[in-house]
């Protein structure tokens, strides 16, 4: 019988939609055979959070979902101060994962009190939150995470295996990809034949309706959620959900400064402007077309 | 190599002067042989045709002037003074060289049948158009500059100083080019900063 | 008289139950929602398409139904500045798929994860639950997994897809996507029929008796004999007043009805408070959840609501047995999923793919003041989103939730529907059990 990693789940402000994606994950016995749940506050764990907290035993994995704050105000669990059970338990943890964007940079609900409700070692794009420094902190960023980049990473660390971390402390392996890579309408994008409207297979969504694949971090169209699609694959613009300035303003509007977008993550203005007018200056008929001719 | 390359900016350069000055239908490949003092089936070597070459001239020219705003794109200044260094040396290259504006006026913009294989859209102007590109996206991102649609500032910008270098060029100017910098950067800025 | 406080954990987020008791009996009960996101607040000043995108993060278990909900909102207020969006019917038929399958993961999942441990909890208060232990708990996670991939070749990703636009959808399937939905639909009823009902969907949806669903073993019928042993099939009953605004294939229009007797009703007579809560009353003030009353009462909203304003045959029956108790109140979600299951595969088979997807509207967005409103039935019950818009931008945004309906703040002259559930209790394990039959959800609460 080989030994299992335990996990204890916490939440601060959440939606719960991480745990929900985790729910989803394809190899659910695979998971349950190198791990065990000790807490999780949707359903009944292996143990009584209470008794947990209140003894000193140490564990793997602490899992933070949601965003973070000190003020017992604004986040409290079991009739106590959130900060409390947070400090108590984190010390206990060998590893701490944040899973999502929330518990990553602050997210969606930073929104309403960006001083006092952060991410775990971020504040948006800013070191630095719930704790100053952390050396056993992993971002999984994600809103809300793909439940194949939570359970790899721990099944990585069960194993004894070092995880590359790029500078957001986000695993190399899922958040080196940008969303852009494998969007079904990558050809689009290179002859820079804009979609006129939602709801066709046709045209790219970057220029005229705020899709960030080209810089947004993600494996999306690699791995694709829920084993089948992706938001761009359903004809949806990428909000860029795995960024720390996750939800931008306008979602779906492209930013431009003179018609000119944000160029894809690092490509420079020159080479991404010379490149795109050289391509506007053709007019590709197969592209124009409609994708499948359904007229005979 | 090196050599064949400026060889070839040399042919570039004749036939720039010669087209820029008699118009593209009346100058001939063997014209530009004789202002080289090469043989007309050298000349083919360098250029296959003289459209290639027209269009070779073009994108060559927009190199020039791309590299020069490219400098100043690059320099830590406000993007006031940019539209005044940019109007600055457009008008000193039209004043020093001037064949390059006459040749994108009256030959590049009046015979477009020459150019519409090969130079589509921007194509052949890429180098210089980017640089524009650069200033105007860089003057919106610091709020210097008021956001609009790229074309319509770019029409403002440019229409204008090629609009008045071909007054220039007509001889009904008062003053040299170089007298009006300041009034006309103060112009296109104040059309185009943000208010 | 005494009081106590106790943690109601695993409703989708937590809440503290205080009871009021006497002579051992619940008197009086108060429910105590923390952790205020303020979705609503942070949409002001937002561009109006920013709330596509940012209200199903008010919950991730109901995501699509907030998305879906948001659009009816969008598309209406363009109807209140003069131009009526016309959604063709494919649009539609996907969206309801969407919702559907967003329905039936839920109710499979809540049934299964949330229902049968705690029953057995009610029993055995040391039970550590069947999470990612007990076979039928890993095939249930299978079925689930199943029908939110059945709508991901719609909405792209489950949760939080972001499939809905002002005027239709935004995916354009193939017909060999609508074949591989239906293999993963038949994949979630396949489960069903062999663990859920111990029958055939058909023979299932046949019924109008409750003793015909008793009579095959299943994960059902094992429910309803632990809830009868507890006496589900008593407690927990409320006003038997049931409101159900969104569109159904079930029923037209919106409807309530108290008991049997089903009226028509109008969103119009919807009304927010904020009675006891923090927003009215900072000092005095016990919970960030409002409270939602239609004419100035409290009723219940979810699929026994429905089916009861459906005059679903097989719910007339156990209510006819058991009224609107918890057990009611169970066995509607596992009906209701039944229903959705042979609807969906309708839909599946008669979604017309050459229809445009999405009718943009011909009225600039960010020129749009006007004000609309989104009613659609999420799984727990009844949503509404209301947004005022000026010049594109979201002045203010209001949702009222399920839960919120169900779990009201009245007081003890008027008991919101789960208070007047909870009153006559005389253990807190039956209070636990009771709340959690109306399929409690405390993010979209703390919104």
């Amino acid at each position: 019988m080989s030994h299992k990693s335990s996990i204890i789940w916490l939440q601060g402000l959440t939606c719960n939609g991480n745990s929900h994606s985790f729910l989803n994950y394809a190899h659910m016995p695979s998971f349950a055979a190198s791990f065990e749940m000790l807490y999780h506050p949707l359903w009944c764990g292996a143990e009584d959070f209470m008794s947990l907290l209140n003894s000193d035993v140490t564990f793997d994995f602490l899992i933070l979902e949601g965003a973070l704050s000190h003020d017992e105000r604004l986040i409290q669990r079991f009739n106590l101060p959130f900060y409390e059970i947070l400090d108590t338990l984190a010390v206990r943890a060998k590893h701490i994962i944040c899973a999502g964007s929330c518990a990553s940079f602050g997210g969606v609900f930073r929104l309403r009190n960006p001083e006092k409700i952060t991410g775990a070692l971020f504040s948006g794009k800013e070191k630095g939150g719930y704790w100053l420094e952390k050396n056993n902190v992993i971002n999984i960023s994600g809103c809300p995470i793909h439940p194949r980049w939570l359970v790899e990473t721990l099944l990585a660390l069960h194993n004894g295996e070092k995880v590359l971390l790029d500078e957001f402390l986000r695993p190399k392996e899922v958040f080196s990809y940008l969303a852009h890579h494998g969007c079904l309408r990558n050809e689009y994008f290179e002859w820079k034949v804009d979609s006129k409207q939602l709801g066709e297979r046709e045209g790219c969504l970057f220029y005229e309706h705020g899709c960030l694949g080209p810089m947004s971090h993600a494996n999306c169209n690699k791995i694709l959620w829920n084993d089948v699609s992706s938001k761009t694959r359903a004809g949806s613009p990428c909000l860029g959900c795995t960024e720390f300035d996750f939800p931008r303003r306008a979602l779906y509007e492209t930013q431009k400064n003179m018609s000119l977008p944000q160029t894809p993550f690092g490509i420079s203005k020159r080479a991404y402007y010379t490149l795109a007018g050289v391509a506007k200056s053709f007019k590709i008929e197969r592209l124009e077309k409609k994708l499948i001719d359904e007229d005979n | 190599m090196d050599k064949k390359l400026r060889k070839s900016e040399k042919i570039l350069d004749a036939a720039l002067m010669l087209f820029s000055t008699q118009g593209f239908y009346a100058t001939t490949i063997p014209d530009i042989a004789k202002a080289m003092g090469m043989s007309v089936g050298n000349i083919y070597n360098y250029f296959s045709s003289k459209e290639l070459l027209a269009k070779e001239i073009i994108k060559y020219s927009s190199d020039i002037l791309g590299a020069e705003i490219r400098k100043v794109n690059e320099e830590e200044v406000s993007a006031k003074e940019k539209i005044r260094k940019i109007v600055a040396l457009y008008f000193e290259m039209a004043t020093l060289k001037p064949q390059h504006i006459n040749y994108f006026l009256r030959v590049y913009l009046a015979n477009k049948e020459v150019f519409k294989e090969g130079c589509e859209g921007m194509l052949c102007v890429s180098s210089f158009v980017t640089e524009l590109m650069i200033f105007f996206e860089e003057g919106v991102a610091k709020g210097e500059l008021r956001n609009q649609d790229f074309f319509s500032a770019f029409g403002l910008f440019m229409g204008y100083l090629g609009g008045f270098v071909f007054l220039s060029g007509e001889g009904v100017l008062g003053k040299a080019l170089s007298a009006y910098v300041d009034e006309i950067s103060l112009n296109i800025y104040n059309a185009l900063k943000q208010q | 008289m005494k009081i106590t406080k106790e943690i109601i954990q695993r409703i989708e987020g937590e809440a503290t139950l205080e009871l009021e008791w006497e002579e051992e009996q619940v008197r009086f009960a108060k429910i105590k929602f923390f952790n205020y996101r303020g979705i609503e607040e942070i949409l002001k000043k937002r561009p109006l398409l920013d709330a596509l995108a940012l209200t199903p993060r008010v919950c991730g278990i109901c995501s699509h139904s907030h998305a879906i909900a948001s659009v009816l909102a969008i598309e209406d207020c363009f109807k209140s500045a003069g131009e009526s969006l016309h959604v063709n019917q494919k649009a539609k038929d996907i969206r309801e798929i969407a919702l559907n399958a967003e329905k039936i993961h839920n109710h499979i999942k809540w049934y299964f994860f949330t229902i049968l441990p705690e029953l057995k909890r009610v029993s055995d208060p040391k039970y550590s639950g069947n999470a990612f232990k007990e076979k039928q708990w890993f095939q249930a996670q299978s079925a689930i997994m199943d029908s939110l991939k059945m709508g991901a070749h719609f909405t792209g990703q489950w949760p939080h897809g972001s499939f809905v636009m002002a005027g239709g959808v935004t995916c354009d399937p193939l017909r060999s996507d609508l074949v591989s939905a239906h293999g993963c639909l038949d994949a979630v009823i396949a489960f069903c029929e062999e663990h859920f009902y111990g029958m055939s969907l058909e023979e299932f949806l046949s019924f109008d008796s409750a003793l015909q669903v008793m009579s095959a073993p299943s994960a059902l019928s094992y429910g309803i004999d632990e809830m009868l042993k507890h006496g589900f099939d008593r407690l927990g009953r409320s006003f038997d007043r049931f409101l159900a605004l969104g569109e159904s294939f079930m029923y037209e229009g919106s409807l309530k009805s108290t008991k049997t007797t089903v009226l028509g009703a109008d969103v119009k007579y919807v009304h927010e408070s904020l009675d006891h809560t923090f927003f009215a009353d900072k000092n005095n003030g016990y919970t960030y959840s409002k409270s939602a009353m239609y004419k100035k009462s409290y009723y219940e909203v979810g699929p026994l609501a429905r089916l009861m304003v459906a005059k679903e045959p097989l719910m007339r029956d156990f209510h006819r047995r058991f009224k609107d108790a918890a057990l009611t109140r169970v066995v509607a979600r596992a009906v209701e999923c039944a229903h959705l299951l042979w609807r969906t595969k309708a839909l599946l088979n008669s979604v017309d793919l050459k229809e445009a997807s999405l009718i943009p509207p011909k009225k600039e967005i960010h020129s749009l003041s006007g004000e609309g409103m989104g009613v659609i039935e999420a799984p727990r019950g009844t949503l509404i989103h209301h947004v005022v818009v000026h010049q594109g931008i979201i002045e203010s945004y209001d949702i009222i939730t399920p839960t919120v309906w169900n779990l009201g703040n009245g007081d003890k002259q008027n008991p919101s529907t789960a208070q007047k559930a909870l009153i006559g209790l005389n253990s807190f394990t039956k209070a636990d059990f009771v709340l959690k039959s109306f399929d409690v959800c405390s993010v979209c609460t703390t919104q």
